[in-house]
């Protein structure tokens, strides 16, 4: 549950921030420069490579130079780690009440609840 | 193996017994060594401390498959006995800031739905209030990975 989880850090961190997010929505469009990926943002370009950088680290976006341009794709690969992460807890709780249905109702274990026999005195 | 369209587990399981039975189960730690026990995973359970008030702590201690040590550690977020309890979740520390809610909803006929969502995977750091921005990108990258990108 905990393998990769340097990796799963980064890649949740990288996701936390709405800016990073939003790049991240463009890049599924298509790949883009860093000139027209800042544009949309109110935020200076110098700002944007730093988002891109964080990206970088998480896995999720690759960055090629070509001359003076910097193009930016998406890399699908670390999200999907993260969604079967998260997939992996599904199973994680899945079992967990499974656990606690047979330990209520298959055994009387903690003493028994008072049943409501006749009534109160 | 799936793909990225959930940034939540949202898991329910119905059971016969009161809210206040099962709410005893999860919260005393007398009772969760009973239950907690996750022998078919390959873990055992090591032990549990649990400091039930909002702001209080919890550990769980497991021991995994060749003898690793593992320790869910949180905070108590919200603590309403018998239908809700909300955790904060971490595993030793090494993940991000998590948080589970479980849910202790009568159903009538002497059954208790449990219903136990655990989220913030992408938003633990920052306030919550994100939630659309979220769910539309990974609709866009869920689409971005059947297109073949990557």
């Amino acid at each position: 549950m905990v393998t990769n989880s340097r990796q799963l850090d980064l890649t949740f961190g990288a996701l936390a921030d709405p800016t990073r997010r939003a790049i991240l929505a463009r890049l599924a469009l298509g790949e883009s420069t860093v000139g027209d990926l800042a544009e949309p943002f109110r935020v200076s370009r110098p700002a944007i490579s730093k988002h891109l950088r964080v990206l970088e680290r998480a896995g999720l976006v690759r960055r090629e130079r070509e001359g003076r341009v910097s193009r930016c794709e998406l890399d699908a690969e670390a999200m999907r780690d993260a969604a079967e992460w998260i997939e992996r807890y599904r199973v994680f709780w899945t079992n967990r009440l499974g656990d606690l249905k047979r330990y209520i109702e298959d055994s009387s274990n903690e003493a028994p609840q008072p049943k409501k026999r006749g009534r109160r005195s | 193996m799936t793909t990225a369209t959930s940034t939540s587990v949202r898991v329910s399981q119905r059971i016969r017994a009161t809210p206040e039975r099962l709410f005893r189960a999860w919260t005393d730690p007398k009772q969760l060594v009973h239950w907690w026990r996750m022998e078919g995973d390959g873990w055992a359970f090591a032990g549990a401390s649990v400091d039930l008030r909002v702001g209080g702590q919890y550990r769980l201690e497991m021991t995994g498959p060749e003898n690793k040590h593992h320790v869910a550690v949180g905070e108590y977020q919200d603590v309403q006995r018998p239908t809700r309890l909300a955790f904060t979740w971490n595993v030793e520390s090494k993940t991000v800031d998590t948080l589970v809610t479980v849910e202790f909803n009568d159903v009538g006929g002497g059954v208790t739905e449990v219903v136990l969502t655990h989220e913030r995977f992408g938003d633990a750091t920052s306030a919550a209030g994100h939630e659309k921005g979220w769910s539309q990108l990974l609709r866009l990258l869920d689409r971005a990975m059947q297109a073949g990108v990557s």
